[in-house]
């Protein structure tokens, strides 16, 4: 059985005030990479999701959960 | 590449292509036109006044090989490069699809000359996909582009090998098998358009990947 991904990461850049447009030229990636990472339909590689993690200075499995 | 480095390359090229001719003139004026008609190499024998034409030879392969090596480093290096951006390419490009129809002159010279190679321009259909090429123009390959390609060509190469399971399948049944003629015009026709439809589908389903979200 495929595990529920979901994505907290809005949340997170949100309290950071940063736009969808910043973090994404921060970690090096397009505006609608982020877009579909919020709405949890792509899962990011491992150093994507450490790079977001870093910019928006919270834990990954706090950002990132697999239920 | 710089545009020095081009420029040097296209000034070597010049330079071999014209020693081609300078060796050309020499061997048929001094050397009984060896290397430039038709001879039996089984039969070659060494001769001193061959050596303008081997060096001329080895020079030009030199080149070659200097300008594939260019080529692969190149590839090679774009690929390592970080904050790639996709080809900047018109859509309107994708015109040149219309070209695929001149496939059907093969027809035509098939009939009149025996010819049909002509079947082969089939192939360009497979600029069509310009068209979704063109939309995708000039933006930031990130990972999720990178994936979406692969996913696409993936998907892509899928139907381009189901299509070709289907002609081989019809071939091996003896679909034409009365005339080899038939069977070579069939093969190339099958082959030219899974090739576009390969290519073009390839750039369709990352264009409809990439604007699904």
């Amino acid at each position: 059985m495929e595990a529920k991904f979901v994505c907290n990461l809005k949340k997170y850049r949100v309290a950071q005030e940063l736009t969808q447009e910043q973090l994404a030229d921060i970690v090096g990636v397009r505006r609608e990479t982020i877009m579909r990472l919020e709405k949890a339909q792509y899962n990011p590689s491992l150093k994507l999701a450490i790079d977001i993690s870093r910019t928006v200075k919270a834990p990954i499995e706090e950002i990132f959960i697999f239920e | 590449m710089s545009k020095r480095q081009i420029r040097k390359n296209i000034f070597m090229g010049i330079g071999c292509a014209l020693l081609l001719v300078v060796g050309i003139v020499y061997s048929l004026v001094y050397n009984d036109g060896r290397f430039v008609k038709n001879m039996n190499m089984s039969e070659y024998v060494f001769s001193n006044k061959d050596i303008p034409m081997l060096v001329i030879g080895a020079l030009i392969a030199l080149y070659t090989i200097y300008i594939v090596v260019i080529c692969l480093k190149n590839i090679f290096s774009k690929k390592k490069g970080k904050n790639q951006y996709s080809r900047t390419i018109s859509p309107y490009w994708g015109f040149c699809g219309i070209f695929g129809f001149l496939g059907f002159g093969g027809f035509w010279t098939y009939y009149k000359f025996g010819e049909i190679f002509p079947f082969a321009f089939f192939i360009f259909f497979a600029f069509f996909s310009f068209f979704y090429e063109g939309k995708l123009s000039h933006i930031l390959e990130d990972e999720l582009f990178q994936e979406n390609k692969r996913k696409a060509q993936l998907e892509a190469y899928k139907i381009g090998f189901k299509l070709l399971f289907v002609v081989i399948w019809l071939m091996a049944i003896g679909m034409f098998s009365r005339n080899v003629e038939w069977c070579a015009i069939f093969m190339l026709i099958s082959v030219s358009l899974i090739y576009a439809i390969v290519l073009f589908l390839s750039n369709y389903f990352l264009y409809r990947y990439e604007k699904k979200g």
